[in-house]
């Protein structure tokens, strides 16, 4: 395998469990607890999860806007752990993120030429005539034309924003861009254009993407492999095609078969309950309290990745043991 | 039909604005039958959320119905009077959001029996008091409700506070307070899209059931095909204000013959064989394209549908079908 172009050893960030003189304690939440996560250049990794499961903090985390806890973050071989936000905003800056609503990103008052030289400007790019060109650039390689810059931001469809905050995250050169549930709220025949665009961005730019989603469908499209997030472990990871069509997980096959398809499903009991709280996680494996295959040693043990297949790995030693051959 | 319950003919429904005159609805026509439940499928902007809540009585600020008419039980609901009477006891609704739709600072139970309070049960006496009696009655009805959407020890979930629950129970809370009216009709506006796929699930199958066991009719609006496979029996699907194609759900998904509906159906990342979308943009509702409103995006599109509107008009496989072109077709 060549050189990840991200890796993370062991991330961990944790909020609150300290108290402060006359406070009460704030409880402990463990909202990604011990990432192992490896981005190969030019591939795109998706990231699923139900809500509350961590996967907006791991992106947070990675872009250092929060400092982990643990662990250690590599990019392209450099360690980029350990730091503050702005030192760690600098050196990260090849890791840029495309923000899930981009109505709510993008200033009203501001029109979307004032909004897009702000992005440069603040990225030290002091050359005017550079950041029009650069602008010019990129509002065509979205899709758009130079009269867009005299726009505001409500003039925009849903479909048209999001190709604005495409536009903004690109023009800075990024090589890692994360994208947080891209297509939610955007109708099908929007969707289906706006993730045509992201993957000819991706050829054309060299782009490598890690791709937040709760659309089960969209992932299947999109992705080569996938990891599946339930409060804050990963509990499989593999080839998008592996996990889709042999998932090992109960968590994965459960949510598998939750996502509405286009065939009716009959078969098939949902799973029970609600996802647990973060702050009030069980012991042991997370998932057991909901799993149909949870046996002793699943309440005492949090179980880690191991080897299924050949890229494909899962943390479920009961799922381990039947799909092996002894 | 005659035994549909609630039914919307030709309707055409336009709103005064600060920007002109907004043709929102243009002829929508469908109707309901009881124990059914109808998928109600369009793109933002399509005018779903005013269709709904013109059913409900309740249409927005300057808005003039032009021609048609909205009908539950042979009755009129543009007439404002006897849409109020109904609303809320004859035609439930759950909202969208289940983060949104309760007051944080009273107690569930006080909220769902205070829209009992002024909707009312069937069987109450009418024009009484309301008395500590009648209460108890409303509270005994909710229970009974919140058991069958499987809330856990209902009689203890009244007393506690919105966020002491998770957003699919919020869910389950509003569904049994739609319900404990025993309505006939039941408009639910993407109720689950607020909620997790594993939750959704759930909900969906919950309702599904419920439709059949309080022999409810339900219009389900959504704009995910994935959850009209689940739920829904027929579908009728909209394009900027205009009712396009309407059949059996499988019809719909499985072979769908309006040029619109089969490129959407294009769309959907289970279906698409290369991933394309429709090209150009919804015309605007100030300014819409005479004749057929989806012409300009068709590639069927010939000068005929570009000067009269198609009808809607059935077909030898029971579904109704706005295209002139599919007419040669069938």
């Amino acid at each position: 395998m060549t050189r990840p172009l991200l890796e993370t050893v062991d991330l961990k960030k944790h909020y609150g469990g300290t108290r402060k003189l006359l406070q009460r304690p704030k409880p402990l939440v463990k909202a990604v607890d011990g990432i192992d996560l490896q981005l190969a250049p030019g591939e795109v990794l998706g990231l699923v999860g139900e809500s509350g499961c961590g996967k907006s903090t791991l992106a947070r985390t990675l872009l250092g806007l929060e400092r982990e806890t643990e662990g250690t973050i590599t990019f392209d071989g450099q360690d980029v752990g350990g730091r503050g936000a702005s030192a760690a905003r600098e050196i990260r800056s090849d890791i840029q993120y495309v923000h899930q609503d981009p109505g709510a990103a993008l200033d009203p008052w501001w029109r979307i030429g004032d909004t897009l030289h702000e992005t440069l400007k603040i990225h030290g790019v002091t050359d005017k005539a550079e950041r029009d060109a650069r602008i010019e650039e990129m509002l065509l390689a979205v899709g758009l034309n130079d009269s867009f810059r005299r726009r505001y931001p409500h003039e925009l469809s849903g479909g048209q924003q999001r190709r604005v905050g495409l536009a903004r995250t690109l023009s800075l050169r990024p090589r890692l861009v994360i994208l947080d549930e891209p297509t939610s709220g955007l109708d099908l025949s929007v969707q289906a254009t706006v993730l045509k665009l992201m993957l000819e961005l991706r050829a054309q730019y060299d782009l490598t993407y890690l791709f937040i989603s709760h659309d089960l469908s969209v992932v299947e499209r999109l992705c080569d492999r996938v990891a599946i997030m339930y409060l804050g472990r990963i509990v499989e990871i593999g080839a998008a095609e592996q996990v889709f069509s042999k998932p090992a997980h109960p968590y994965t096959q459960a949510l598998l078969a939750s996502a509405p398809t286009l065939e009716r499903q009959e078969a098939g009991k949902p799973i029970e309950g609600d996802p647990p709280s973060p702050t009030n996680r069980p012991e042991g494996c997370p998932f057991h309290p909901r799993c149909p295959m949870a046996e002793a040693a699943c309440r005492q043990v949090v179980p880690d990745l191991a080897d299924l297949a050949a890229a494909h790995r899962v943390a479920c030693p009961p799922a381990l043991r039947t799909l092996t051959p002894q | 039909m005659s035994d549909a319950i609630l039914s919307v003919r030709d309707l055409k429904l336009s709103v005064k604005g600060d920007a002109g005159l907004a043709q929102i609805l243009d002829h929508v026509d469908f109707s309901i039958h009881p124990g059914e439940v109808l998928g109600l499928v369009g793109e933002s902007g399509c005018g779903k959320s005013t269709l709904i809540r013109s059913i409900m009585g309740l249409p927005p600020k300057g808005a003039r119905i032009e021609s048609g008419s909205v009908t539950f039980k042979g009755q009129s609901l543009m007439d404002p009077k006897i849409a109020q009477g109904l609303r809320g006891r004859e035609i439930g609704f759950i909202p969208q959001d289940p983060f949104q739709a309760f007051n944080p600072v009273f107690t569930v139970g006080d909220q769902i029996l205070e829209i009992l309070r002024w909707s009312g049960l069937p069987d109450d006496p009418k024009g009484g008091r309301y008395t500590k009696e009648l209460r108890a009655k409303h509270r005994a009805r909710l229970i009974e409700v919140l058991h069958a959407v499987q809330i856990p020890d209902p009689e203890e979930a009244l007393t506690r506070f919105p966020h002491q629950f998770s957003g699919g129970q919020r869910q389950r809370i509003l569904i049994a307070g739609a319900l404990a009216s025993r309505p006939s009709v039941i408009l639910a506006d993407e109720p689950t899209t607020a909620l997790d796929v594993t939750t959704q699930m759930q909900i969906l199958r919950l309702l599904r059931e419920l439709a059949k066991d309080f022999n409810v009719a339900m219009l389900f609006v959504t704009h995910d095909f994935g959850v009209v496979a689940q739920i829904c029996d027929r579908v009728t699907v909209m394009y900027a204000g205009q009712t396009v194609e309407t059949g059996t759900t499988r019809q719909i998904i499985d072979a769908p013959r309006h040029p619109y509906t089969g490129m959407l159906m294009a769309c959907h990342p289970e279906r698409a064989t290369e991933i394309t979308g429709i090209p150009g943009q919804v015309s605007s509702p100030l300014t819409p394209p005479p004749g057929c409103r989806f012409a300009p995006r068709c590639p069927r599109a010939t000068e005929a549908c570009t000067t009269a509107r198609p009808g809607l008009d059935r077909r030898a496989d029971g579904r109704r079908i706005a295209c002139i072109h599919e007419k040669e077709v069938a």
